[in-house]
């Protein structure tokens, strides 16, 4: 299972600078990020390979923190990925709430980011499938 | 020969038939006293009445009422009933409301207000075996000296820490052993979440007991704060027109505050009719002095709500005990003709572990409408990461507000640590609805 580093923010301005700065001066490399808003506040998600660390290195500069399960996997960045992945999770009978991805490298590797209701099966029945599923580095 | 009774024990195991004729006693010098004042001199004889006539406590009703209004037309010695070489202490209330008014003591008044004020640290429990720390303002705020003279009279090791600087409060704490404490719940509750910020135990901390005054605060606060510190915390209650704290302190049951009936006649009214109301009903808590020579105040409108409760205190003392108040007349708010006080919505925050001691409300007006928004602080420790979770959990927050007022608030989440840090009496409601 790979955990995002979800940060409770008012929605102001420069809050998403203040919590990136903070990451880099921290040498945190983050690989992909969403924001899930409310409006009034919201949730940001971080997604780094130190999310410990990240999340140890936040709490410590008085941000409101906590790591969140989440499923990442490795697909291959070309037409029709993303659309067999969510075959498999149709059929698997599994709901995915959010997602986001972005590409690593251009014309060949993308991550893929969901959030369930049940973690842990719907990474069984994508690893299953034969999904590369990226564990916490 | 008989030990010196210096904090009035006499008066704490007194029967209600003693304490009846004791306020009989008491009641006619006192109005004697009261009418060596201009200021009654002149209200007596505006009212025809002849000091004379108070023969026994029953004799009250033919009292007026003194308010905060009168306080401030008196101002500034109008109500003294010695000559002014006899003062030796003069407080000034926190002026919560308005224009602070100015309380004048002799010798004799210090000496028993301190009496019954190391009486009441007594029956919450403390030993002259306590190092206390008063971590109250000193200066005209009575809370300051009036807990401190009570301490050393007591016979505690008590250090006059003052307000604020909390590293230093712990400092001290640590150093010195405190097992005691006075302060004000709002910025105890900084003090421990200060600790925990900092990766500390508040229960690491060698407190023992505290006493709680100055701000009207929840129960479930309290028991915040006796399970963040692993402590008893007994509430005090004072006002500085009638001594100031020690006049309603918690025995060790921690149900309602005795009043010191030795030193006070207790009236519950009702603030629209005057009239009073019967044990256990709602009402205005009024106070009249019994043993005060250099400002006597009769029927003082203390405008906090209370109610007496019924029955005999577990403790085995029979003074009178008045509940948690339900609020101040003063503090009540009126949003679209809805009656509400801010303790209503403390009550339900407490009541959420994922929510922080803070919050801050806010009434506007949009469109004619008053609108309520209460802000309050996410607990850092307690943040589940789950956007989802928390919809949830402020959706609920919402609905059980909702269901307390009578009305719809808007909420707002922040984060810990932004709204207004709590010293002091902290400020908790914003009224922007005229501006």
């Amino acid at each position: 299972m790979y955990n995002a580093v979800s940060v409770f923010m008012e929605n102001k301005s420069g809050k998403l600078a203040k919590v990136t700065e903070v990451l880099a001066k921290n040498n945190i490399n983050i690989f992909m990020i969403d924001v899930d808003d409310n409006g009034q506040f919201g949730v940001l998600r971080v997604f780094t390979d130190k999310p410990k660390e990240a999340r140890d290195i936040l709490f410590d500069e008085n941000f409101t923190v906590a790591l969140e399960k989440s499923v990442i996997v490795e697909i291959e960045d070309k037409v029709g990925s993303i659309s067999k992945l969510f075959k498999i999770v149709d059929e698997a009978g599994l709901n995915i709430k959010d997602a986001s991805g972005c590409v690593i490298e251009q014309g060949s590797k993308a991550y893929f980011a969901m959030r369930s209701d049940s973690p842990e099966k719907l990474e069984a029945v994508l690893a299953d499938n034969g999904i590369k599923i990226l564990k916490g580095f | 020969m008989e030990e010196q009774d210096l904090i009035g024990l006499r008066f704490a195991h007194m029967s209600r038939e003693e304490l009846k004729a004791w306020q009989d006693e008491r009641l006619p010098i006192q109005v004697k006293q009261a009418a060596k004042s201009p200021w009654y001199a002149k209200k007596f004889k505006e009212l025809g009445i002849n000091p004379e006539d108070i023969k026994s406590a029953d004799d009250i009703t033919k009292l007026p009422f003194t308010t905060k209004v009168d306080l401030r037309e008196s101002y500034p010695a109008g109500m003294l009933s010695v000559d002014p070489s006899e003062i030796v202490r003069m407080h000034t209330s926190s002026g919560t409301t308005g224009k602070p008014t100015a309380i004048m003591h002799t010798k004799q008044d210090v000496e028993n207000w301190s009496e019954i004020m190391a009486r009441s640290l007594w029956a919450s429990g403390f030993t002259k075996d306590y190092v206390f720390q008063n971590m109250s303002g000193y200066g005209l705020f009575s809370g300051g000296l009036g807990i401190h003279m009570a301490a050393e009279k007591l016979g505690m090791w008590t250090i006059p820490a003052g307000a604020g600087n909390t590293q230093r409060q712990l400092m001290l704490i640590r150093d010195f052993n405190v097992t005691g404490v006075h302060v004000t719940p709002s910025y105890f509750m900084h003090v421990a979440e200060t600790m925990i910020e900092n990766g500390e135990d508040p229960r690491s901390l060698p407190i023992k007991r505290a006493i709680c005054g100055a701000e009207p605060y929840t129960e479930e606060f309290r028991k915040r704060l006796e399970f963040l510190y692993g402590i008893k915390v007994y509430n005090n209650y004072g006002l500085s027109e009638m001594n100031g704290p020690g006049v309603g302190i918690e025995c060790l049951e921690q149900n309602g505050m005795h009043i010191w009936e030795d030193s006070y006649i207790v009236e519950i009214i009702d603030p629209g009719t005057l009239e009073p109301v019967p044990d256990g009903e709602v009402g205005e808590l009024v106070l009249t002095l019994l043993r005060r020579e250099g400002m006597p105040i009769l029927r003082y409108r203390t405008k906090d709500l209370t109610y007496i409760m019924p029955g005999e205190c577990p403790c085995g003392m029979v003074h009178k005990r008045i509940a948690r108040f339900v609020g101040r007349s003063d503090d009540m708010l009126i949003v679209s003709g809805v009656n509400c006080f801010p303790s209503q919505i403390e009550e339900v925050i407490m009541k959420h572990k994922w929510l922080g001691g803070n919050y801050l409300i806010t009434l506007t007006k949009e469109n004619f409408l008053d609108r309520m928004t209460i802000e309050v602080e996410v607990n850092r420790n307690e943040f589940s990461g789950n956007m989802d979770v928390l919809k949830e959990q402020k959706a609920k927050l919402a609905a059980e507000l909702r269901d307390q007022l009578g009305f719809r608030v808007i909420v707002n989440l922040v984060e810990q640590g932004s709204l207004p840090a709590s010293v002091g009496k902290a400020k908790r409601v914003v009224d922007k609805r005229d501006e």
